[in-house]
């Protein structure tokens, strides 16, 4: 993984760039995503929201305009969305499905078969995420 | 026939046999496998898996120098097959079926006064084995084990748009601390990818369904057959919380929360549950060496 030297170091719609970077040559987000092709809306309580379409491999920011009805919703304050990709989170936020459950700052919704359906990869998206985390 | 590669090759003790029983009135045939000599160690494995979560317990030598260690795949799988029929029916795994298929398979191999450790929903299990039958059983250790655990019981890895044996792999995934060494991690996922189509949803219904022991803990006799019960501090899905209601709620019950592991602790990182384990055998079987290397069963965790 190599993100860019411009990756911002506070989760926003910017950080999404790098973590689209991180994906790019990733071999296991390579091999695992070959088939997939789903949507992802990302939002903060700080006013920021990003569109996200992994497809073929490849995460690719987008206008939140172009989000199908079907997509994954990932709603969070500025400290959830750093809970989500905290490379040494604590127990019972170390994971998404656990954040959705544990952490009022932290809300998953939209589809849930959308979720479950990408979970493998997008279980490999948050790993990236975390390792972005840890380089700045 | 030359090998490619510098010769290490290792043949485990551990060996692997097929019985054949009935349970619950149909016939089944059960893999196991098994290792040492001592006292009986019965291995439950989680929902879902099969008895590979087992593999570094059967596989170590300051266990199996003193215990028999044995551990079986549930009908439906590992290499255990489902019974005839098994393509006209929903499989939901009862408490009753469960219950029996243990005690059906102890019968068999004639294994008397086993020490039972289960976990997850097997964790759940022992519970209910140690209320039913506590004069046949040596002792209980449930991993991930509660009176109640709500949630798990899913439709959706029957959905034919959801493929399963990723998604549940990965489900399940979650519940593991990421500070588990990865390669461990990854088996664990690997051995759920290859459960069959709606099993670890028919295990769940026992573990969130059907067994509901909220209120009855005081009916399981500790002096009879000991309980432990250990859950992981990164476990979700049956909480330390869960675990200590149960341990509050069974007079004598021993156990609580492992720092820094998962669900599936003696798959995600063995040597770490090998430290909270080996106490607990050793108040169950102390040594005849008076060789004392381990603290006692509750240390290092939360509740005595």
């Amino acid at each position: 993984m190599t993100p860019t030297h411009d990756t911002p170091t506070a989760i926003s719609e910017a950080w999404f760039s790098g973590l689209a970077e991180a994906v790019h040559t990733d071999r296991e987000a390579q091999v695992i995503g070959k088939y997939s092709d789903f949507w992802i809306g990302a939002a903060s309580s700080d006013g920021w929201r990003v569109a996200l379409n992994f497809r073929n491999s490849e995460l690719v920011p987008a206008s939140w305009d172009d989000l199908p009805e079907e997509h994954i919703l990932i709603s969070a304050t500025q400290a959830g969305w750093h809970q989500i990709f905290d490379p040494q989170p604590k127990p019972l936020h170390h994971d998404l499905l656990a954040l959705a459950k544990n952490s009022p700052d932290v809300t998953v919704g939209g589809s849930n078969v959308e979720l479950v359906r990408n979970l493998r990869v997008i279980a490999r998206l948050i790993d990236l995420g975390k390792a972005l985390h840890v380089q700045h | 026939m030359f090998s490619t590669d510098t010769p290490s090759s290792v043949i485990e003790d551990v060996v692997g046999r097929y019985i054949n029983l009935r349970s619950s009135g149909r016939d089944q045939r059960i893999y196991f496998e098994e290792a040492g000599t001592g006292p009986v160690l019965l291995c439950l494995h989680t929902a879902g898996a099969d008895s590979r979560q087992f593999r570094h317990l059967l596989n170590d030598p300051d266990i199996t120098s003193r215990f028999r260690v044995v551990a079986f795949d549930l009908p439906w799988h590992g290499r255990s097959l489902p019974p005839e029929g098994w393509w006209e029916e929903e499989y939901l795994l009862t408490t009753d079926a469960y219950v029996a298929i243990v005690r059906d398979f102890s019968a068999a191999l004639g294994l008397e006064q086993p020490v039972v450790i289960g976990c997850s929903m097997a964790g759940s299990l022992v519970l209910e084995l140690a209320r039913r039958h506590a004069d046949d059983i040596g002792g209980v250790i449930g991993l991930s084990g509660a009176l109640k655990v709500n949630g798990r019981f899913q439709d959706w890895s029957l959905r034919p748009d959801i493929n399963a044996q990723q998604s549940v792999a990965t489900w399940t995934s979650s519940l593991m601390a990421p500070q588990s060494p990865e390669v461990s991690r990854r088996e664990v996922w690997w051995i759920y990818s290859q459960g069959g189509p709606g099993i670890y949803r028919g295990d769940t219904y026992f573990y969130s369904q059907d067994l509901d022991l909220r209120g009855r803990g005081h009916e399981i006799d500790t002096q009879a057959c000991p309980v432990y019960l250990l859950t992981g501090e990164y476990d979700h899905a049956c909480t330390p919380a869960d675990t200590a209601d149960a341990i509050a709620e069974i007079p004598g019950a021993k156990g609580g929360p492992m720092k820094g592991i998962g669900h599936f602790p003696m798959a995600e990182n063995y040597p770490l549950f090998k430290t909270h384990l080996l106490p607990i055998l050793d108040e169950l079987h102390p040594r005849e060496s008076g060789q004392d290397l381990t603290p006692s069963a509750s240390e290092g965790t939360d509740h005595a």
